[in-house]
């Protein structure tokens, strides 16, 4: 499939982008619960897309625990908009 | 061709999950327990204490407008944290929108009782001044959940809020104004 953009084109990637693209930010937690995967396995989607400039993760403490919140960068936001369009023009090209 | 159709078929697929999820996350965003009362109390507070100020000017209304204040701003602050906490994700929108009350009827309804309440101080109708702060409040509140509504039906135009340096206008304006208003007095 042309046009797509690889790094995000695994399901896990690409819902992962999909949830932060409808918060400002979300915890660690609620994107792990959401996407049913393991912290290890989060973590690593996380670590591509964070050196790929899409998303930006910050640390925080709430009632004496560590969190961890996740947000979109611009250019995350760019990326999941192309690919977006891209599987849209996928579906709309009847020949 | 049957490579076309198949990538066709599974790019449907994935959109329709894609949305599927993202609509799961978005109905089930709450606002916290207990933030129409807090909030539409809070606000009822401060449109009753700022009016009383202005057709009554003196000490103790200056103290009461200003504490009122103050609470509003704390109690924003503590239902945001709320909000961030009973959801595990933020959103600018609801802070701007919904706490601030940035919406079209979030801001009508809060000049609206704000200038009610006002003519009814200055004109001595002191008995009117509670139910317009109240009726005010609750419309304050309202919107906020009126907000949560359009969030939900569209959550990618609706969670971000204005940007930072419309905000920042709009919060020197509203500090110029009341500087201007505390040298009048």
């Amino acid at each position: 499939m042309s046009g797509l953009d690889q790094l995000i084109h695994a399901p896990v990637r690409l819902t992962l982008m999909t949830l932060l693209a409808s918060v400002s930010e979300a915890e660690f937690v609620t994107l792990r619960d959401r996407l049913d995967v393991s912290d290890s396995v989060l973590s690593k989607h996380l670590s591509a897309l964070v050196d790929a400039g899409y998303v930006s993760v910050r640390k925080a403490v709430h009632q004496g625990r560590r969190t961890t919140w996740v947000s979109l960068t611009r250019s995350g936001r760019t990326a999941l908009r192309r690919h977006v369009a891209a599987l849209r023009a996928l579906i709309d090209d009847v020949p | 061709m049957e490579s076309n159709e198949s990538d066709r078929r599974l790019a449907a697929e994935t959109l329709a999950s894609l949305d599927a999820t993202r609509q799961a996350l978005v109905d089930e965003v709450r606002l916290p327990p207990g933030y129409l009362v807090a909030i539409g109390t809070t606000v009822a507070v401060q449109i009753g204490t700022l009016a009383w100020w202005l057709g009554a000017p003196g000490l103790r209304a200056a103290t009461a407008a200003g504490a009122a204040a103050a609470l509003l701003l704390v109690v924003i602050a503590w239902q945001v944290r709320r909000f961030r906490a009973t959801n595990g994700l933020s959103l600018d929108g609801f802070v701007h929108k919904a706490a601030f009350g940035t919406t079209v009827a979030g801001s009508v309804s809060y000049a609206a009782g704000l200038g009610f309440a006002t003519w009814a101080a200055l004109t001595q109708a002191w008995w009117l001044v509670p139910p317009v702060a109240a009726v005010t409040g609750a419309g304050y509140a309202v919107a906020g959940e009126r907000w949560l509504r359009r969030y939900r039906a569209r959550p990618a135009d609706e969670a971000a809020g204005p940007p930072w340096p419309l905000v920042l206008l709009v919060a020197l304006g509203a500090l110029a104004g009341l500087l201007l208003l505390l040298l009048q007095r």
